[in-house]
């Protein structure tokens, strides 16, 4: 019983650790995978998905209609901001980086001046999963499950629709997709809207388990950024696999050696890799 | 005359208003401008008796993380000015606030701005103690008064700072509460920073002196979020109750996980609920049962107290529990330090502040939301009474006594200092205005028993 216990115990918490990291990362990837712009403002776009779920569901719609709205909503933002910002610095990567950093501020702040310090908390759905002597939060679980589905997806959208088609031509090779009639323009507003609406939709599935404030963004921020960097550019198979490796990672060592352990396995680890594997997983992924 | 007169903010100058203002405040300035340089050379640095405003200066943070304690603050002084009719000793007062906004260059700068551009009789500010330690070398060196309201692990020995608010020691009631009613077993949760591991060692002190002992201490960087492991652990180690030292709003979400994975068991916290209302914030029944011991909290069920909160929140909407507001401990801290300002220069008779620092030295008395609160000349901090908050199911708050029951007293009356800081901080014996002590003391193991 008690090596079920354990088995289950180191599941679970693998689950959420997964669920954190793939969460976090998905978004920020596919925008940094197909368009190479480092969005310093994700933290914030996972933010005004969590705020929106959390006025969604204040308004009666059932958590999994808040989150949807949430992630609608984040897209329809990440389309304005393309259109007024981003758009103009394509292949300037540090002006992006300061603009988007800068973004990130004013978002902060104007939440903060519209809602004030903490915003309306969402209880945790789903109770409680009980085995034997061991427990957890049944939302943990479902968490997990659903970054796989949204792998699932984001898969689906890549290799069944012409967005897909086109998104992975302008990544390959813009210029060639260019001469072949691409418009690579309205390709890279679409992914930065898409990029958009998965940071919304894992802000509206972290607001249960958080607290809403104008600055939650930053507690995701390392969380996307090491899974991103250890990923490297291919959006699917280099975010699924550094989220599970990372995870694999800090399940253990956080068990051993306590939150602050994990952390800091999770963080040595990345350095590690990336000075072994510039490219990160994608480079060892991608034969060519 | 409007209020815009006697408010002040950096940015004054953009607006056409303020800067119409400005330029009245400048007038009486120049009037008033010989005596101040002539104060200058007889080593006064507060403004010149008599003549032109008495300013006062804050420094909450309006934005940033904790922008949501300083506006509570600069709300509770807005609060007292308007009620005085912005006015003191029959002088007009004129109030300069500023917003550091959680950046500690910003805190140095602004600081000094106040001194010396701004030629204020006092300043208000800091909320952590990181922002503290980094005006307070200026403070020092411009032998300038300031008041430190926001709750801190205690320490501060410093001629020209004036304390009013909880320290970790006075809390030591909940220590001794908990391991009362529930057991000697406990796991303790600490926000991995120096509040949360000085505050620690006098919670493991406490703890000791009872006879418990902690089963696991768990040190937690400030912006975790997930804990998984950490609820893992404590069911592990299975103890009678949990210490919370959790600290930010990351931290926070440690009290829904736990909720949601079944976690039963009861929080004695140092750190929660006075300052942060989660009991608020969070729908019921996320906190029930959390123990919170601290000098003030909205329910207090005094007449003053209530007296208070409703005209604070009458003022300030977004305090009410409608708009998800709580009127906090910081708020009530700031309340009381200015009141207490007040009374230190009604007393002295002029804002000369070597002449007002006496007066709180020989131990300012008064009334307060909180109860009674006197000022300890000694040690520069204030002696006040401690509640015992329990958080019920529907996270409603009510106050027990050291057996439990219900009470509308205090747990614990007049409580001081900790004995080890007593020793070892007498500002009124060991230092002068011109030949200060301006220390932060920390205990080390062992130096408490």
């Amino acid at each position: 019983m008690a090596v079920v216990e354990s088995i289950l115990r180191f599941l679970v918490l693998l689950l959420s650790f997964f669920g954190t990291l793939a969460l976090a990362g998905l978004g920020l990837a596919v925008i940094f995978g197909i368009m190479g712009i480092i969005n310093f403002a994700h933290g914030e776009f996972i933010m005004i998905g969590a705020y929106s779920t959390s006025i969604a569901y204040g308004a009666g719609i059932p958590l999994a209609g808040a989150i949807v709205v949430g992630g609608l909503t984040t897209g329809a933002f990440g389309l304005v901001v393309e259109r007024l910002l981003i758009r103009h610095m394509y292949d300037r990567l540090i002006d992006t980086l300061v603009a988007t950093w800068g973004l990130s501020l004013i978002l902060t702040q104007a939440v903060q001046i519209q809602f004030g310090g903490t915003f309306g908390s969402i209880p945790v759905p789903f109770g409680t999963f009980q085995y034997a002597g061991f427990s957890a939060s049944m939302y943990k679980i479902v968490l997990g499950l659903t970054a796989l589905g949204l792998f699932a997806g984001t898969y689906a959208v890549f290799t069944q629709t012409t967005y897909g088609l086109q998104a992975r031509a302008a990544m390959q090779n813009k210029e060639m997709a260019r001469s072949l009639g691409v418009d690579t323009g309205r390709t890279y507003m679409l992914t930065f809207a898409f990029g958009s609406v998965l940071s919304g939709i894992a802000g509206g599935l972290f607001a249960p388990l958080t607290v809403l404030t104008p600055t939650m963004g930053s507690e995701y921020i390392v969380e996307a950024f090491v899974t991103v960097i250890v990923g490297g550019t291919n959006v699917l198979i280099g975010t699924f696999g550094a989220a599970l490796s990372l995870g694999l990672i800090q399940t253990p060592a956080s068990q051993l050696f306590g939150t602050l352990g994990g952390r800091v396995a999770l963080l040595v680890t990345t350095i590690l890799i990336i000075r072994v594997l510039p490219e990160g997983i994608s480079g060892v992924v991608t034969s060519d | 005359m409007s209020r815009d007169v006697r408010k002040r903010t950096e940015n004054g100058e953009k607006d056409s208003q303020n800067a119409f203002n400005r330029r009245n405040f400048l007038k009486s300035v120049t009037v008033s401008a010989g005596a101040v340089s002539l104060g200058g050379c007889t080593g006064q640095i507060g403004g010149a008796d008599g003549e032109g405003p008495i300013t006062i200066g804050t420094l909450y943070d309006n934005s940033g993380p904790l922008g949501f304690v300083g506006k509570g603050k600069d709300a509770a002084t807005e609060m007292w000015l308007e009620q005085q009719e912005y006015e003191l000793l029959g002088r007009e007062v004129e109030w300069i606030d500023y917003n550091p906004a959680g950046d500690n260059t910003k805190y140095k700068n602004l600081t000094r701005k106040q001194i010396q551009q701004d030629d204020v009789d006092m300043i208000f500010g800091a909320l952590l103690s990181s922002n503290r330690e980094a005006l307070r070398p200026i403070v020092d060196e411009n032998q300038q008064l300031f008041s430190y309201n926001d709750w801190y692990e205690g320490g501060v020995c410093d001629e020209y700072m004036v304390i009013n608010t909880t320290l970790t020691s006075q809390q030591r009631p909940l220590i001794d509460f908990m391991v009362e009613n529930f057991g000697s077993d406990y796991y303790a949760l600490v926000a991995d920073y120096n509040y949360g591991r000085v505050s620690n060692r006098y919670a493991r002190h406490y703890a000791r002196e009872n006879g418990a002992e902690p089963v696991n201490e768990e040190f937690i960087p400030l912006d975790t979020s997930e804990f998984g492991s950490t609820i893992n652990r404590i069911r592990e180690e299975d103890p009678d109750w949990i210490l919370s030292l959790l600290v930010g709003s990351a931290q926070y979400s440690f009290f829904k996980q736990a909720e949601s994975a079944g976690i039963d068991l009861p929080y004695g916290s140092l750190a929660n609920i006075a300052g942060t209302y989660e009991h608020v914030s969070f729908d019921p029944p996320v906190m029930a049962d959390t123990y919170s011991c601290f000098s003030y909290f909205q329910e207090i069920p005094t007449e003053t107290n209530q007296e208070f909160v409703e005209n604070f929140q009458e003022r300030n909407p977004a305090y009410t529990k409608e708009e998800g507001g709580y009127v906090f401990l910081s708020i009530a801290d700031a309340w009381n330090a200015i009141r207490f300002y007040w009374n230190a220069v009604e007393n002295a008779g002029t804002v000369d502040q070597e002449a007002v620092l006496a007066e709180y030295e020989n131990g300012l008395e008064m009334d307060s939301p909180k109860g009674p609160v006197t000022f300890n000349g000694e040690t520069h901090h204030a002696t006040q009474n401690m509640w015992l908050a329990k958080v019920n199911d529907d996270h409603s708050v009510s106050f027990l006594d050291m057996d439990g029951e219900e009470t509308e007293e205090p747990i614990a009356e007049n409580v001081q200092t900790s004995e080890w800081f007593r020793n070892q901080c007498n500002l009124v014996d060991d230092s002068s205005w011109d030949e200060p002590r301006t220390e932060y003391l920390t205990p080390d193991e062992g130096d408490l028993g």
